[in-house]
């Protein structure tokens, strides 16, 4: 607080100046200015007294009885906070119960989705055999053509070839397919006018017989199959050619018109029942 | 003497009837009251000094009661009520402390 200093110092205090501190220390200075001395009648007195108690009694009674007002609302809050706090144990509780439903029923989605698992491996183990599901690995390829001369004894029958592919069969061949007709257990090899059909479709040679199996005894087990003495006979003697030839790696496509018409599935009995 | 049986008075009437505060005037009776206390103590205080006038206490205490009703009921038109009620409370506070203090003086010399 910078004070102004003034050449005469600080200006002296008018009296009449109102310090509002110092009227506000200062003792109340009512009764020093007396202007009537008044009457000695008591009633304005005893009114002004009496005045006086009824406000502060009735201040009183008014903050008294808001009391019980506060009292009750406080009253109220608690119950609605013990009522929340049970329902907060109740929700937790609901929130344990419906954890332990949601572990339960994972068990269950993984118990299920193993036993998905295992069926699925099977049914493209069993798809793999019937020929319903396409298959690759390694394998033979046996390319099967008429004769050059092209003479009726040096042409590939249907008979031929079912007997080409019964001997690959039993030579071991886990899936055959002929010309990218793959074989399943409801394909036919027929001769349909000129042609030989499989699965109703004809095929035009050269015919090229693949099978999935072990290269590595396919080939020879074949050429001891009656069909294998036989297409060398047909390849000596009547210009058939008949070459075998083993793959690395061989893809057969899915078999067509796989449809069960009777057959139906038996319950499979599980295990502990 | 009388003011003592004016005060009981009072308080027994105020006990007795209950009178029921109008709902406008219930934010102004706690200024009121400490207006009045007020007024009381510096009337206490001219009395034990020998300056007591009936007429001057009478006068200083319905118009310390009046006037600190208008002032909070100004200050609630103005949205300053309870600001003005704290300002009226602390000025009479002082004054009345200062008379008690003047009253101690007086009554115990200390």
């Amino acid at each position: 607080m910078a004070s102004t200093h003034s050449p005469h110092g600080a200006p002296p205090a008018s009296p009449d100046a109102y310090d509002l501190l110092a009227g506000l220390t200062a003792a109340d200075d009512e009764y020093s200015h007396p202007t009537d001395p008044g009457g000695r009648s008591p009633l304005g007195l005893v009114l002004a007294v009496v005045l006086l108690g009824l406000l502060v009694t009735v201040a009183a009674a008014q903050t008294q009885s808001g009391a019980p007002q506060a009292e009750r609302d406080r009253a109220i809050l608690l119950e609605r906070l013990e009522q929340e706090k049970a329902q907060v144990a109740m929700l937790g509780e609901r929130a344990d119960q419906a954890a332990a439903e949601v572990a339960m029923l994972r068990a269950r989605t993984v118990e299920s989705a193993e036993s998905v698992q295992a069926l699925q491996s099977r049914l493209d183990e069993l798809g793999a055999t019937a020929g319903s599901a396409a298959v690759r690995g390694p394998g033979v390829r046996v390319v099967v053509d008429n004769s050059a001369d092209g003479k009726p004894e040096g042409t590939v029958l249907d008979t031929d070839l079912q007997q080409l592919v019964n001997g690959l069969w039993q030579a071991g061949a886990e899936a055959v397919a002929v010309n990218g007709q793959r074989l399943t257990t409801l394909s036919a090899i027929r001769t349909a006018g000129e042609a030989i059909t499989v699965n109703y479709r004809s095929l035009s040679p050269p015919y090229v017989v693949a099978a999935i199996g072990d290269t590595d005894s396919l080939p020879a087990r074949l050429l001891e199959t009656d069909a294998g003495r036989t297409f060398a006979d047909l390849r000596s003697n009547f210009g058939v050619r008949f070459e075998v030839q083993t793959r690395a790696a061989l893809r057969l496509p899915a078999g067509s018109r796989l449809v069960l018409n009777a057959a139906d599935e038996a319950p499979t009995p599980r295990a502990g029942r | 003497m009388i003011a003592v049986l004016g005060l009981a008075l009072g308080v027994i009437l105020g006990l007795l009837v209950e009178p029921s505060v109008p709902a406008f005037l219930q934010p102004y009776l706690p200024i009121a009251v400490v207006a009045a206390l007020d007024a009381t103590f510096g009337a206490l205080r001219a009395f034990l000094d020998g300056v007591f006038n009936e007429r001057v206490f009478v006068i200083s205490f319905v118009s310390n009661v009046v006037i600190a009703a208008l002032i909070v009921y100004l200050g609630d038109q103005l949205g300053v009520g309870s600001q003005l009620s704290t300002g009226v409370v602390v000025v009479l506070g002082i004054r009345i402390f200062s008379n008690v203090a003047a009253i101690r003086r007086r009554l115990l010399h200390a």
